[in-house]
């Protein structure tokens, strides 16, 4: 299948948008992320005075180049070039380990089940949440519960890389055909480029976290006959 | 049966409507005119078209269209009965919120519950000593058993107007 250069212009567009805000909010915008363990530090920048590019300062803030950056820490570049990679190949591992259930999921995707899938998420979590103290009551069904918070981030997996699958027909139907797993990564380097904005971005990734797992819970996890008992009578 | 009369009658239904190449309705109509058992097979086929004509088309209900319209809206799930449960949902969770002391107690019982679970499966590897039970709350079990049947039935219903989506 020849590949469109649309296609090849959108990947490189996407990933070079992530890199740039990886980059902004391990720099300009790190003081918006908070710290949420005490023990945890955010990594500061082993700053070289005089070795760094200076370039155009965005409003009255000075901006200077100092490099990437070690890897490890807390929000540091590297820190989300990986977690953005780390969640893209999950995603895609989903795909590749259930394609046909990804297939089925992804199906159900349409703007009017959109609300649903997101109202059956919160319903999921309030479910979780509820489920966590009974069964804290239950003693020994206490060791079930991290079981069931495992469950339940499998779940979203599926349901984003799904959700990614839906997304990246759409962007098919625009941009011609392309392999589905190239079009499902367009759709999650999209994903990601939005988590990567801070406080909005995270209120969308949030919103789509819910979503996905309201879309594995809604189609069992992409089943062809879907919450039915009918299998029992087989 | 000899096997020219099983090829005869699977070949029956054709000839009555005409399908037949000339060559095959000729030697059909030769082991016809021999054989009585398919000359009887024969005039039913005939006269099966003539005889489904004759029938008459029963009548339908007069109250079809309005009992299909009511089976119909009974199967019905309204918007309203979709997020309904995720207001009572919401409530009950903001009632256990605050019966914890907010988001502060949220989490102190999610860790808790968090340590209890890795000293139980700990316990389960000989690794550690079984860890006192958790005491429960009355009021808290209630409403969180509140919120496990709510949001059952919750799900319940999206799944249904979920499959009429797709």
């Amino acid at each position: 299948m020849p590949l469109r250069w649309g296609w090849v212009g959108l990947l490189i567009g996407l990933i070079l948008v992530a890199l740039l805000l990886a980059w902004l909010d391990s720099t300009l915008l790190r003081p918006l992320f908070p710290a949420p363990m005490m023990g945890a530090k955010r990594l500061e920048l082993v700053r070289s005075e005089g070795s760094g590019i200076r370039l155009p300062p965005v409003g009255r803030r000075e901006l200077v180049f100092y490099g990437f950056g070690p890897a490890g820490g807390l929000f540091s570049f590297w820190w989300f070039v990986t977690a953005g990679v780390g969640v893209a190949l999950v995603a895609l591992a989903a795909l590749l380990a259930l394609p046909g259930r990804a297939r089925r999921a992804a199906d159900r995707v349409t703007v009017a089940a959109l609300p649903l899938m997101f109202a059956a998420g919160i319903a999921t979590l309030f479910l979780g949440l509820a489920l966590t103290v009974l069964l804290r009551v239950g003693f020994v069904l206490v060791s079930i519960v991290p079981f069931l918070y495992g469950l339940a981030l499998l779940g979203a997996v599926f349901g984003v890389a799904a959700l990614a699958l839906a997304a990246g027909r759409w962007l098919q139907a625009r941009l011609g055909p392309a392999p589905p797993l190239l079009a499902a990564l367009a759709a999650l380097l999209v994903l990601i480029d939005v988590s990567l904005v801070p406080v909005a971005g995270w209120v969308l990734l949030a919103v789509a976290a819910v979503t996905s797992l309201g879309l594995s819970v809604l189609t069992r996890v992409g089943s062809a006959t879907g919450w039915s008992l009918d299998e029992l009578n087989l | 049966m000899a096997a020219i009369c099983v090829w005869a009658r699977e070949q029956l239904e054709p000839l009555v409507d005409g399908d037949l190449e000339p060559a095959q309705v000729e030697v059909l109509r030769s082991h016809l005119s021999q054989c009585e058992a398919c000359r009887e097979h024969h005039a039913e086929a005939s006269s099966l078209p003539t005889r489904l004509a004759v029938a008459r088309a029963p009548e339908p209900p007069i109250n079809l269209v309005r009992d299909v319209l009511r089976r119909v809206r009974a199967d019905r799930v309204s918007p309203m009965h979709v997020w309904t449960p995720l207001g009572a949902e919401l409530v009950l969770f903001l009632v256990a919120l605050w019966y914890v002391a907010g988001f502060g107690g949220l989490v102190t019982l999610v860790q808790r519950t968090a340590a209890d679970a890795g000293a139980v499966l700990g316990w389960g590897a000989g690794q550690a000593d079984l860890p006192p039970p958790a005491a429960g709350d009355l009021f808290l079990l209630l409403v969180c058993g509140l919120l496990v049947a709510t949001t059952l039935y919750h799900l319940t219903l999206l799944t249904r107007l979920g499959l009429r989506l797709s």
